[in-house]
């Protein structure tokens, strides 16, 4: 049977003794559907997982990039801001400081976006996103004579605040800006007033 | 239309077309592979396994990973090759499945004789040779003789060199001979892998 074939050489006759008859057509029918069913369901979640998870993250990534940007571009103009900007307030000439862009800037410059007013101490972030809720809820809109140091810089940026307000954190003077976000929810960025940098960033939900 | 004659229609369709399409989603020419390779995927099963009913669960096992797995069949090498690797795996499987359950009994030699498919292997008992080989050795000489596999493939499908492989189909089908009653011809001679040193 076997003794007489070169290498790698298929027996034939072997193969013949092998050979299995055909299933019946009920029986194949059985195995391929059973096989379809079964793979069918899971294709689908495999697919449906290949386009959720990419759309989530770059959700998600885009949501980081916004605020990314606005923070580094905030950090980048104050680097590369004048002597007067990195000054302390105290330090500054009276006049200097009633001359300042973000002082001598108009209401136009704000327009549209809502001042919920003073906040207090905002050190806490729970309280922060308290307030800011509370005022964003009941507070009318409010009068300032000017708009407060930073916000023309955070308002021709990207993503735009919705609603600003002030208040001190760790007894330094800051600007709170609600960003809007995905769905429901909204970022808070709090700017230290002296150099518009971020000091802090979370959501308001 | 029919699974039937949706399989005539892609009759002239190769193998790695069809699943480069079913890899894609395409849910008919997924059924179309399975319907031209179920009874292989079976004939597989069944000479592995020796056993009927085995080989049925088995050949479905098999039929599940490969609608599962199309996605992963690369086209580097030939269909049929990734199809009796799955097959042989999940045959292997199945009858280690079977070997962990108690058997009250061992089922009888006559009633797998008795099987109406077993016309041509009742007659030379071929399951009951098969049954006698070594794992191994029933493995490689199913992929050589049945799904005439070569050795490349053989030893690519089942992880082992090719001189493995060689050396086990040439002690499988000398055993088999041997068990078969040879009709007429003499054992292959051992290879020099196997002949025993010293003679």
């Amino acid at each position: 049977m076997t003794d007489d074939l070169p290498p790698d050489e298929r027996d034939d006759e072997l193969a013949s003794l092998l050979e299995v008859p055909p299933l019946d057509d009920g029986t194949r029918e059985r195995l391929v559907t059973r096989a379809l069913d079964d793979a069918g369901p899971r294709r689908g979640a495999r697919r449906l997982t290949r386009l959720l998870v990419p759309a989530a993250a770059a959700l998600v990534a885009l949501v980081l990039f916004g605020v990314g940007v606005f923070v580094l571009v905030n950090r980048d103009e104050d680097n590369a801001g004048t002597a007067a900007r990195s000054r302390p307030p105290a330090a500054a000439a009276p006049g200097e400081r009633g001359s300042a862009p973000d002082a001598s800037s108009s209401a136009e410059a704000v327009t549209g976006v809502r001042d919920v007013g003073e906040l207090g101490d905002v050190t806490d972030s729970s309280e922060l996103r308290r307030r800011v809720r509370a005022q964003l809820d009941e507070a009318p809109a409010s009068s300032r004579a000017a708009p407060p140091r930073c916000l023309e810089r955070a308002v021709a940026g990207s993503p735009s605040p919705t609603a600003y307000g002030t208040g001190t954190h760790r007894d330094r003077p800051v600007l709170v800006l609600v960003l809007p976000a995905t769905g429901d929810r909204s970022t808070l960025v709090v700017l230290d007033t002296r150099t518009c940098q971020a000091v802090s960033v979370f959501d308001l939900a | 239309m029919t699974s039937r004659s949706r399989a005539a229609d892609e009759s002239g369709t190769p193998d790695g077309d069809l699943a480069a399409r079913a890899s894609a989603g395409d849910r008919a020419a997924l059924e179309t592979l399975l319907e031209r390779h179920v009874d292989r995927i079976h004939a597989v099963c069944r000479r592995i396994l020796g056993n009927p009913e085995d080989a049925l669960d088995a050949t479905q096992e098999a039929m599940i990973a490969v609608a599962r797995g199309i996605g992963r069949f690369d086209n580097r090498s030939a269909f049929t090759t990734w199809l009796y690797r799955v097959a042989t795996n999940a045959a292997l499987d199945e009858g280690r499945r079977k070997a962990r359950r108690p058997r009250p009994v061992d089922p009888p030699a006559e009633a797998a004789a008795a099987s109406p498919e077993d016309a041509v292997g009742a007659r030379l008992d071929v399951d009951a040779a098969l049954r006698d080989l070594p794992e191994e050795f029933r493995v490689a000489v199913v992929l050589r003789d049945l799904c005439d596999l070569d050795y490349a493939e053989i030893a690519a499908a089942l992880g082992v060199p090719p001189g493995t492989v060689r050396s086990r189909i040439a002690r499988g089908r000398s055993a088999l001979a041997e068990a078969l009653g040879n009709r007429g011809r003499t054992p292959e001679r051992p290879t020099t892998e196997t002949r025993p040193t010293g003679s």
